[in-house]
């Protein structure tokens, strides 16, 4: 059982043989408790007696009750620890993201939520390492502050922590926050950087929880995922995805487990790609199947002419038609052509809601199809952004900010405009509004309205 | 009469059939499920008191009641499309109805803070009157979970709906250690698809199982269960990528949804083009019919409900509200009084606003679709009449998404012009994301 010590830490078994020979038939801690009730069909597979096995089914559920099962469920305040009855940390907590402006209108005047796994996505040098700097403080704060009074963990893969932003956000909280000049300190930010993906497992895995355990720890940064994975070269085609996939989710149970353990929050900077043409989506699915049989090449090209031949739902195949790009199209007019194409009843057939291209506008950050006929997020030759990682990453996230900046065409030169930021969603605030931020000495803050 | 449980009326029905009695001997009666009538249990399906209702017209009429106790429901959805609202909508029933709940955890802590906002302020203020009708667990692993409801400990049957958010965090990274064994030789097609399945097949191994255990569990403590699941995305073949839910679709051989599941909704986002019935005051024919989109709207679409599968889904649009989920004629309202217009505007809208709704309300399934298709097509009829100078645009537009929910009776309400002369403004220049927040 490759996974016999991430489920059941504490596991300890007088047969070792028999563990050995699970994982050679490849069978995992799940499997093993979906295989439970066929311990015949288990003992063929294995080659071993009936009754090893229901002795060793009858220890490895009772091992699998200890703890929350065993316990039984408690009351939900304790969640909150509302009664205020225990001196333990509760599971979730809420901390100040260090301006309250931006409490307020983005997080329901409460926070950071930890226990979970938030995900911060966009674009480079838009305010994100800024914005986690932030967190890195303000999680430093008292609890009458807004934070944790907890320690940082910063685990960068890239250019790592800037000490220079630290010590000036440091400096300028300290201002704002008399009462916590004390507390807060560069000391409570612990700095790790890896190089790459199997430096960042073990680090996880191996090392930040022996050091969690004698800390403090309110919020762990990652900062980011997507470097290592766009790096690494997992191989081509569909089963280099499944690989990634694999990898990313192995990532997030071990950060979940990390939020879960230390109750602190884990937030993780993503970067961002570009979702491209309808045409090259296909033609890049086509060019990868290189090992499929005749027949399902033929299937696939039928599909391939079916969908290039279909009206295609995308707006901008529309705007790299025509001539010349017309950002003003005004509302009315879009509303008008929806109008027009309503009449239209072949457009219905093929028309597949739950397509992953079409929702994942919803939940990426960035809705292609709205953006598309303002200059926003227009880059010539795509039809907008999406979150990377793709929606394997997107399922193990439990919230998403995302973090825009406009371009604004000046003369020659696309220029910068203002930065937003607004939840994509998240279990505990509502979604859909975007706000200004501006950064400064003071660092990340909204912009009065 | 021996058996358990009969109205008097059944009684006549009944009677001549050799029911067996109770005088069962008291081992067995461990053994065996409670004894009912065909008829009252065929009249308990549908009754309100095996139901939790959803306190939301459009959904319950979708779910036909609500949560059904003594089974499974799953609502799944992509990220974002309103799970956790619906876990907490139910949570906050079941309450309010004196049940007893019980919201298993896997990924993200509940969201305690919206499930007091959904309660008398009572529950706030004593939070310990909160916990003796809620309770938590957190579960960590697939593993446990598995356990949980295969080996089901005593305590669960005293809970009366038992809430899993979310199902899909643990099937999917359960596996997530399985590493494919390296071959010697060069990987042929074979050997690739051979490892893939392994995966596949370790899931719906898990799924079904889980499944499965939980509506056994829900059959024999008449305990209704709410499972909340991402959909995962799985690719068809020479298609491009869909969601699905992760326990599987009704095709699939290996999924446990065609005999453990219930009802199904799935949760999705879509734009709504819908018709603002002040336009009427426009004296211009052309510009009679002003549509406005509203973006990402979130739906709900029952795919089976009560055992049966539906040809043609049964959808409803709702809204995500802090406290949970609420219906769209409050939406519609709110649309609507933003406006400055006239109290009559907005009396006629409001009575327009429950006809929209009661035609949601009104579907049966035989109806539901072909109600639904006549609102478009009315929307299709109408407006090739009325705007009749929309240019021509290209085909490859926007509108895939755009679904007309029309209700059709605004299009009649020619009697709202009444003593309205004032221009009611350009649509254009109303901020849409003013109107959405």
């Amino acid at each position: 059982m490759a996974d016999i010590f991430s489920v059941l830490p504490d596991y300890s078994s007088d047969d070792y043989d028999l563990l050995n020979t699970f994982s050679e038939c490849n069978l995992l801690a799940a499997d093993l408790a979906s295989l439970s009730s066929s311990v015949d069909a288990l003992a063929r597979r294995t080659r071993r007696s009936q009754v090893e096995l229901r002795s060793f089914f009858n220890s490895y559920e009772e091992e699998l009750k200890k703890g929350a099962i065993e316990n039984g469920p408690v009351g939900i305040s304790t969640c909150m620890n509302l009664l205020q009855r225990s001196h333990e940390k509760p599971v979730l907590r809420f901390f100040s993201t260090g301006d309250s402006r931006l409490d307020m209108s983005l997080f329901g005047g409460k926070g950071i939520a930890t226990g979970c796994i938030t995900e911060i996505v966009g674009e480079s040098s838009v305010g994100k390492s800024t914005f986690l700097t932030q967190l890195c403080v303000s999680v430093q704060l008292s609890p009458e502050n807004g934070g944790l009074n907890g320690d940082a963990i910063y685990i960068s893969t890239e250019s790592g922590l800037s000490t220079h932003r630290l010590n000036m956000l440091i400096s300028s909280f300290r201002a704002r926050f008399l009462d916590d000049r004390e507390r807060l300190s560069a000391d409570r930010v612990h700095y790790v950087g890896c190089r790459d993906l199997e430096e960042q497992d073990h680090i996880l895995q191996f090392q930040l929880p022996a050091f969690a355990r004698t800390r403090n720890i309110g919020l762990i940064v990652l900062d980011s995922i997507a470097s290592h994975y766009r790096a690494e070269h997992f191989g081509s085609g569909p089963s280099a995805m499944y690989v990634r996939g694999n990898e990313l989710l192995k990532t997030a149970s071990v950060l979940r487990r990390l939020a879960k353990e230390c109750k602190c929050a884990v937030v993780v900077a993503n970067q961002v790609t570009d979702l491209f043409r309808l045409e090259e989506l296909v033609q890049g699915a086509v060019s990868s199947a290189s090992v499929m049989t005749l027949t399902q090449q033929s299937q696939m090209s039928q599909a391939t002419e079916k969908y290039l031949r279909a009206p295609s739902d995308m707006p901008a195949s529309s705007l790299q038609q025509s001539e010349s790009i017309d950002f003003s199209r005004s509302f009315e007019e879009e509303e008008a052509e929806l109008l027009a194409s309503m009449n239209e009843e072949e457009q219905e057939a093929d028309f597949d809601v739950l397509e992953m291209d079409l929702q994942s506008r919803f939940y990426t950050g960035w809705n292609w199809l709205s953006d598309a006929s303002s200059e926003a997020d227009y880059v010539p030759g795509s039809q907008g952004k999406t979150s990377a990682m793709g929606h394997v990453w997107s399922l193990c996230v439990s919230q998403r900010i995302v973090f825009k900046r406009e371009t604004i065409e000046m003369d020659y030169d696309l220029g910068r405009g203002k930065r937003t930021i607004g939840v994509v969603f998240s279990p505990y605030f509502e979604s859909g509004k975007m706000v200004e931020f501006e950064i400064d000495n003071e660092g990340v803050r909204e912009v009065p309205q | 009469m021996s058996t358990l449980g009969i109205s008097s009326d059944s009684l006549t029905t009944e009677s001549n059939f050799p029911v067996p009695s109770s005088r069962s001997s008291p081992d067995s009666k461990i053994h065996k499920l409670p004894k009912q009538s065909l008829s009252s249990y065929l009249k308990s399906l549908d009754s309100a008191f095996s139901k939790i209702s959803s306190r939301v017209g459009a959904i319950d009429t979708i779910m036909r009641g609500g949560l059904a106790r003594g089974k499974v429901t799953e609502i799944s959805g992509p990220p974002g499309s309103g799970k956790t609202s619906f876990g907490i909508q139910f949570a906050i029933s079941a309450v309010l109805e004196q049940k007893q709940v019980l919201w298993i955890d896997t990924a993200s802590c509940v969201p305690l803070s919206r499930l007091l906002a959904g309660l008398p302020s009572s529950f706030s203020r004593n939070p310990e009157a909160l916990d003796s009708y809620v309770k938590h667990l957190q579960i960590s692993s697939l593993a446990k979970l598995l356990i949980l409801f295969m080996r089901p400990p005593a305590y669960l049957k005293d809970f009366d709906v038992i809430i899993i958010d979310d199902i899909t965090t643990l099937l999917s990274s359960g596996f997530a250690y399985f590493v494919a064994k390296p071959s010697t030789k060069s990987v042929s097609a074979a050997d690739r698809t051979q490892r893939a399945e392994d995966h596949t097949t370790k899931r719906s191994r898990a799924a079904t199982e889980l499944v499965n255990a939980l509506s056994r569990l829900a059959a024999q403590y008449d305990v209704a269960v709410l499972l909340l699941g991402k959909m995962v995305s799985r690719i068809f073949a020479g298609q491009r990528a869909r969601l699905v839910s992760v326990l599987g679709e009704e095709g699939d051989a290996t999924s446990p949804v065609t005999t453990s599941i219930w009802t199904r909704l799935y949760l999705f986002r879509n734009d709504v083009l819908f018709d603002n019935p002040a336009s009427h005051i426009h004296s211009k024919p052309s510009l009679q019919r002003r549509q406005t989109a509203k973006r990402g709207v979130p739906h709900a679409c029952a795919i089976k409900c009560a055992g049966v599968n539906y040809e043609n889904a049964s959808l409803s649009v709702f809204r995500i509200v802090n406290t949970g989920i609420a219906d769209t004629d409050e939406w519609f309202d709110e649309f609507i009084v933003r406006e400055p217009s006239n109290e009559t505007v907005i009396h006629e809208s409001r009575e327009a606003s429950h006809q929209f709704t009661e035609i949601f309300g009104s579907f049966n399934d035989s109806e539901r679709s072909d109600s639904f298709v006549s609102a478009k097509q009315q929307l299709s009829e109408g407006s090739q009449d009325e705007i009749g100078d929309v240019t021509q645009h290209s085909p490859d537009q926007i509108a895939s998404e755009a679904e007309t929910i029309i209700p059709t009776n605004y299009t009649n309400k020619t009697e709202i012009s009444d003593s309205e002369e004032e221009d009611i403004g350009d649509w254009s220049d109303i901020d849409i994301s003013e109107l959405l927040s």
